[in-house]
């Protein structure tokens, strides 16, 4: 028979006692664990609140593993329709204008709440984790990079980064990415050129890094072993998982009257170094996405489709990485010219459903379409005519500082 | 409801509380205790009492409550399953509830883990610093001058 342990000891005394008492039993503590997973399914607002309970919940709610874990958590069980837009205000064709920024159910685009009104023109280079990273227009010169966070009300202004990158960022062939690296737990921006001079088919070799843990900017020489065409680099946002930001690029090669894709193009965030993969699907229609954790190519033809998995890491060296092709289907002409027609937009999937989602955006409308790879069926959901949006992506709300 | 041949042949264990009350239960009951799990592949005795060390009896034959009905995967659907889940923690005072916490961390419920954390996390929601502290007998710790500057730093969060 065991005997009784001693934190036996201390859990029933008053135990007893106060079975029946409504209250949390006095100097009963919980350990700072316990306290984490209840705090994990709590919103950024109520933590906000939360943190100024007593210090030892401070202290948890503020560690860098406890807000990477929050985010994953958010990013995993949140409602998967609520959409993040972007969009502008003024005049048509200002690249920098005064911004709404709201958020909306993605199949109705009503409005769940509006999370600022930017009335300066301003322009938003990325979006992250819930993290803004983005710079006023001050009458004719760029300011600073500030990244904000709305959830928690907080932005910061970083420092002026260094040459090779103008003081004064802002023109068109600049290129500024927020990522993490999830082994320093770091968040990072990468600010890069398309061109040196030399060849506008080349990326720079020079690129600017700033850390959010060393608060500080270093320029690093990186190499990209290919030419590859800077149309495709400016076009494409990045999808952003596994450490890395990708960007589907052709190496030169047309087919069909425009470029064909050919390559992914990778930044990896903990090692700094860009690096390039072949597409899989030769032949296809090609756009990348998230699936799950990984990075997915979709392709498709006017007679099949199918979705390719960029498996593990195997190694540094390029070329390396194993495609693993998880999903064969059919097609048609229509599907085909449907991923061709909206090539630049961002496409997102939804696992459970098996449907690709694009927010498709014009000067004078932004509209929601959809694709199920099983049926093969095209809806379009919504259209708000009117709406200028720049940026759509899933809603992330996290308590990242930087 | 009739019960299967196959929970007749299940087999039995014994779990031994701390304040030393036995309750015999089925293995696939006990088993969704991850740490009952570990412990059973270490034992040469399956018949010997299990002792669940931190655990009370009162708490215990809660934790068992909550395991048989999981136990039993294809009677209920999900939606009862929930709905079974929502009155079982509303039927906690406080005081039980912290108890059921600590026991399922100690005995690895999964299931249970993540019931009792979101029933007390659904506490937090809505109240302000104050009537936290108050519900969950917390001391501030703060000098009024740290509390001051908390303020200042997140007005925002003190709007309603």
């Amino acid at each position: 028979m065991r005997a009784a342990s001693n934190s036996l000891v201390i859990l029933q005394s008053g135990n007893t006692k106060t079975r029946h008492h409504v209250a949390w039993p006095e100097d009963m503590k919980l350990n700072p664990d316990l306290w984490a997973e209840v705090f994990l399914k709590l919103p950024v607002k109520t933590l906000v609140r939360v943190r100024d309970v007593c210090k030892s919940w401070r202290s948890i709610i503020d560690s860098p593993d406890f807000i990477t874990e929050h985010c994953e958590q958010f990013k995993k069980n949140s409602d998967k329709n609520q959409l993040l837009l972007v969009e502008r205000t003024g005049p048509l064709r200002l690249k920098y204008s005064g911004k709404v920024i709201r958020v909306v159910n993605k199949l109705t685009f009503e409005e769940i709440r509006q999370i600022t009104k930017v009335s300066e023109k301003c322009k938003i280079w990325d979006v992250f984790d819930g993290l803004f990273l983005y710079q006023d227009y001050d009458a004719t010169i760029y300011t600073s990079l500030k990244i904000w966070n709305p959830s928690v009300g907080k932005s910061w202004r970083l420092p002026d980064p260094p040459r090779p990158l103008p003081r004064l960022l802002g023109q068109g062939d600049d290129k500024l990415v927020l990522g993490f690296d999830p082994s320093s737990k770091d968040y990072k921006v990468i600010g890069f050129r398309r061109n040196d001079g030399v060849s506008v088919k080349k990326l720079s070799s020079e690129i600017a890094v700033y850390s959010g843990i060393n608060r500080l900017w270093k320029i690093k020489t990186v190499e990209v072993n290919e030419p590859f065409s800077y149309f495709a680099v400016l076009q494409h946002q990045h999808h952003f998982c596994q450490g890395a930001a990708h960007w589907i690029v052709s190496d030169g090669a047309r087919n069909d009257g425009g470029f064909e894709y050919t390559h992914v193009l990778s930044f990896d965030f903990g090692i700094e170094e860009f690096r390039c993969v072949e597409l899989p699907g030769m032949e296809m229609f090609k756009c990348l996405f998230v699936f799950g954790k990984s990075l997915a190519v979709f392709g498709i033809s006017a007679e099949s489709s199918r979705i390719w998995i960029m498996g593990e890491d195997v190694g540094e060296v390029v070329g390396e990485k194993q495609w693993i092709l998880c999903f064969e289907g059919g097609s048609s002409l229509d599907a085909y010219n449907f991923f061709k027609e909206y090539k630049f937009a961002r496409i997102t999937y939804d696992e459970y459903t098996g449907e690709f989602f694009v927010v498709v955006s014009t000067n004078s409308e932004t509209k929601l379409m959809s694709y199920n790879i099983t049926s093969q069926r095209i809806m379009a959901f919504v259209t708000v005519v009117g709406n200028r949006t720049c940026c759509a992506d899933s809603y992330v709300e996290s308590l990242v500082t930087f | 409801m009739a019960s299967t041949s196959t929970s007749t042949l299940s087999r039995k264990l014994i779990l031994k509380s701390s304040d030393g009350e036995k309750f015999e239960v089925d293995e696939n009951v006990a088993m969704q205790s991850q740490t009952i799990k570990h412990m059973i592949e270490d034992l040469d005795d399956i018949n010997s009492p299990i002792p669940v060390s931190i655990v009370t009896g009162t708490i215990l034959s809660k934790v068992i409550e909550y395991c048989k009905k999981h136990a039993t995967e294809d009677s209920d659907s999900d939606e009862q399953l929930k709905q079974w889940d929502k009155e079982y923690a509303n039927n906690m005072d406080l005081n039980t509830l912290y108890y059921l916490l600590l026991a399922a961390n100690y005995m690895e419920i999964k299931g249970l883990l993540e019931l009792i954390t979101q029933c007390v996390a659904d506490m937090i929601k809505g109240k302000s610093p104050e009537e936290i502290r108050a519900h969950f007998n917390i001391k501030n710790d703060f000098t009024p001058q740290e509390e001051a500057n908390i303020r200042n730093e997140n007005p925002w969060a003190f709007e309603n």
